[in-house]
């Protein structure tokens, strides 16, 4: 499925991008976004459903055999590069980055028959369980398990959850009494669950505190394989954050330019000072610097994951402070309207500070770095 | 990477055009190789036998000594030349092989393709590009060496500067002015001149490091032939437009078109951290880390280029944003390297022999050009922003219709 050599560029993805672009274009414009962050859910369902089952996003890296597309990190990186920029609100993130990604990579065919299906076909929503307050230890299991007779429970206070309150789901790496720390599902629909919705500095994307009281838990994947699940899931989640941060940054740049080029003071549009060229093209060499790092890492983790670490690292380390500066710079360039309410910049600015919850903060892929090019030379 | 040879084997599933171009390169190939040892053939006859064998520009029509077929071919050809043992051309003539056979090819008349192109690939002839002046560098049209018809010859006097190879060149592609009453981009025209008279005098200019790798040309009444005139008159500019953005070198991944710019300097400071401890200080290894990463994101950008070069794509934003990068990213890494290195990198004893630590200080001395070489950052950063993001040019320009002669130097 992949290519032997990275960045071959292919109708396939040219269409995959351009129809992603127009159906968001059309429901994900930042009024739509705007409304939409003010609804109970934080989403329009119409057009989740339009995304999730008209265009398959849901279905995108589903295998075949479990009734999804079939397709790799290259495909999703591309359509996550598209919903970055747009500021889609629906839980993608939780269902097809954290959720899908975690039950491949714990290669439990029996639960992924079980789950994947409905995932693919939008009928199920996945999410994560992660210990905010460890995000220095990103592979120290928040949860604990206990033997019962019928199977296991699961316990676990203040976890955080993407998209907690709408998943059906929750996939959590929990240690028994012995250390060992393994994958497992719960339902949040039954047992001794409860779940608040959290407010949150991002607006496009909710997140929920869940507390898990002696809850029945189903083991996914080999035990013991709780940390490695976790590490080989934070590089595919640094990939996909990187499709996403290089589309953000792209867009914050594509809206400077047009609002400058708008905007006339001094008898002349902004555009046509030095001073905000210089800025512009700055943004524009970091953004095609990340897009080439997100998309190698897609590719890498397609077609020689034995190497993701280190391409996972790159993209992270790049990435996240690229939409950072293109969220602020496009603020800036945006002038008084971009500290308004109204205006869409700081939709974008949250998204782009906001990285706390959705994976490992940077130190880490840095530290990782490090190690990894020490180790080389 | 596809190797050569997969794209070299006959497959079944191509289109009937593509086996034949790859039977007919590989008969080619055959013949340059056939006979002799490339190791043992003298490097300008190895490459002559090139030439002659259509192998030297293959994308080139076979009137202009090509074969006609894609260019990307040029690469599969090169690169199992050089595997045989076989000489590259363009290190031996970069100006010659790399901007003057598409700037003759699309300018240029039949005879002077039929005259210059074989001894420019072979080497036997070295080329110049006589563009700046001290007057004239980031505003190049504005230069002003003036040429003077003289029945069939032109006379040329001016001042030319940063001119790689001169002392070594035998022509030199000039661009000079013969209608200064025109605005500055309707009066140039372009020449290919003898180095090799007594008009042209070549001055070796002294580096910041000491180095003298550019030339200023002094030309008093320097004669070149009309013959030699490529383009109309007053075609210069646009002439000129084709020696500069020549993708030659980039289409036979000759490298980012940065020649300063090593890619094992990463390496190195690596290297040097670990050894000299400061890997320890988080500080000092986060510095190297962001120069990791923005080393390896250049040659992956470089990369992405390539591919959507090969792949019959226009490039987009990212043809043109390593140029301004890499230049920056090399001053901070040679500034690095000059820091780690310490003590060692500032001052020796009066007859030590050069080491790696005035190596590095020489190096980032060096570096400060990249960032005004072939193009200031400066100027580059206006580029992507008017072209690329199509933001409008400063006003405030002295009108483009303005006669050469009315517009203010200094």
């Amino acid at each position: 499925m992949s290519t032997t050599t990275p960045f071959v560029p292919t109708d396939e993805l040219d269409h995959l991008r351009a129809a992603l672009r127009t159906v968001l274009d059309r429901h994900s414009a930042p009024a739509d976004v705007f409304a939409q962050i003010n609804t109970d859910r934080g989403f329009d369902p119409e057009v989740w459903a339009t995304l999730a089952t008209g265009l398959g996003i849901t279905a995108l890296i589903v295998p075949e055999r479990f009734g999804g597309l079939g397709c790799g990190q290259v495909e999703l990186g591309a359509a996550l590069e598209e919903i970055g920029a747009a500021l889609l609100c629906g839980p993608y993130f939780s269902t097809v980055v954290l959720g899908t990604n975690a039950l491949l990579l714990s290669a439990d065919e029996e639960v992924c028959g079980e789950l994947l299906p409905a995932v693919a076909a939008g009928n199920l929503l996945v999410s994560l369980g992660v210990d905010p307050n460890r995000s220095d230890d990103p592979l120290h299991p928040p949860a604990r398990v206990c033997r019962t007779s019928g199977g296991w429970t699961l316990s676990a206070s203040d976890l955080l959850a993407v998209d907690g309150m709408e998943a059906s789901v929750l996939l959590v790496v929990a240690a028994d009494e012995a250390g060992t720390a393994s994958m497992f599902a719960v339902r949040l629909d039954g047992g001794d669950v409860q779940r608040a919705p959290l407010r949150s500095l991002d607006l496009t994307r909710r997140l929920a505190r869940v507390t898990l009281s002696a809850v029945p838990a189903r083991l996914v994947g080999e035990p013991g394989a709780g940390p490695s699940i976790l590490a080989s899931l934070w590089d595919r989640v640094a990939v996909a954050q990187a499709a996403e941060q290089v589309g953000g940054a792209a867009r914050c740049l594509d809206d400077a330019v047009a609002h400058t080029m708008r905007r006339i003071q001094f008898g002349r549009p902004l555009a046509s000072f030095q001073a905000v060229k210089h800025a512009c093209a700055d943004l524009l060499t970091d953004v095609e610097m990340g897009r080439s790092a997100a998309r190698y890492a897609a590719w890498v983790a397609d077609a020689e994951p034995d190497r993701l670490p280190a391409a996972a690292a790159t993209a992270a380390v790049w990435c996240a402070p690229l939409f950072a500066r293109a969220a602020e710079e496009s603020l800036q360039l945006h002038g008084g309207l971009g500290v308004t309410w109204e205006h869409h910049a700081h939709l974008y600015l949250r998204r782009a500070v906001a990285t706390c919850h959705v994976g490992p903060d940077v130190r880490y892929h840095r530290g990782r770095l490090a190690l990894l090019i020490a180790g080389r030379s | 990477m596809t190797t050569a040879g997969e794209e070299m084997r006959v497959d079944d599933a191509g289109p009937a055009d593509e086996r034949d171009v790859a039977a007919q390169v590989a008969d080619r190939i055959a013949i340059v190789l056939g006979g002799a040892d490339p190791a043992d053939v003298e490097p300008a006859r190895f490459l002559a036998r090139q030439f002659d064998a259509g192998l030297a520009f293959v994308d080139f029509p076979e009137a202009a000594g090509g074969l006609g077929i894609p260019a990307r071919w040029q690469r599969v050809v090169d690169d199992q030349l050089e595997q045989a043992g076989g000489p590259r051309a363009f290190p031996r003539n970069p100006l010659g092989v790399g901007m003057l056979p598409a700037t003759l090819l699309r300018h240029g008349t039949p005879q002077q393709l039929q005259r210059f192109l074989r001894p420019a690939f072979t080497g036997e002839e070295v080329w110049c590009q006589l563009f700046s002046e001290p007057g004239a560098g980031s505003d190049l049209a504005g230069l002003a060496t003036r040429a003077v018809r003289a029945g069939e010859q032109w006379l040329v006097t001016g001042q030319k500067v940063w001119t790689s190879l001169a002392h070594r060149a035998k022509w030199g592609m000039l661009l000079a002015r013969t209608q200064p009453d025109l605005p500055k981009h309707q009066g140039i025209t372009y020449f290919l001149i003898d180095m090799e008279q007594p008009g042209v005098e070549v001055r070796p200019l002294r580096q910041l490091n000491g180095a003298s790798e550019f030339n200023e040309v002094f030309l008093r009444d320097a004669v070149v032939e009309d013959a030699h005139r490529v383009g109309s008159v007053g075609e210069g500019w646009r002439v000129a437009a084709t020696t500069l953005s020549s993708e030659r070198a980039a289409l036979s991944g000759a490298g980012t078109g940065q020649a300063n710019i090593g890619g094992s300097g990463i390496s190195e400071l690596i290297g040097l951290a670990q050894r000299t401890g400061r890997w320890e200080d988080v500080r000092d290894r986060d510095r190297v880390l962001d120069l990791y990463v923005e080393s390896t994101l250049i040659r992956l950008t470089n990369q992405r280029n390539r591919a959507a070069l090969r792949a019959g794509r226009s490039i987009g934003a990212e043809g043109s944003v390593t140029k301004l990068v890499a230049g920056q990213h090399n001053r901070r890494l040679q500034r690095a390297l000059l820091d780690f290195w310490g003590p060692q990198g500032q001052a020796w004893t009066v007859d030590e022999p050069r080491t790696t630590g005035e190596k590095a200080a020489l190096g980032y001395l060096r570096a400060q050009a990249n960032t005004i070489e072939g193009g200031t950052s400066n100027v580059l950063r206006n580029v992507l922003a008017e072209r690329v993001l199509g933001m409008p040019r400063d006003p405030g320009d002295v009108p483009r219709d303005t006669p050469w002669k009315d517009i203010p130097r200094g």
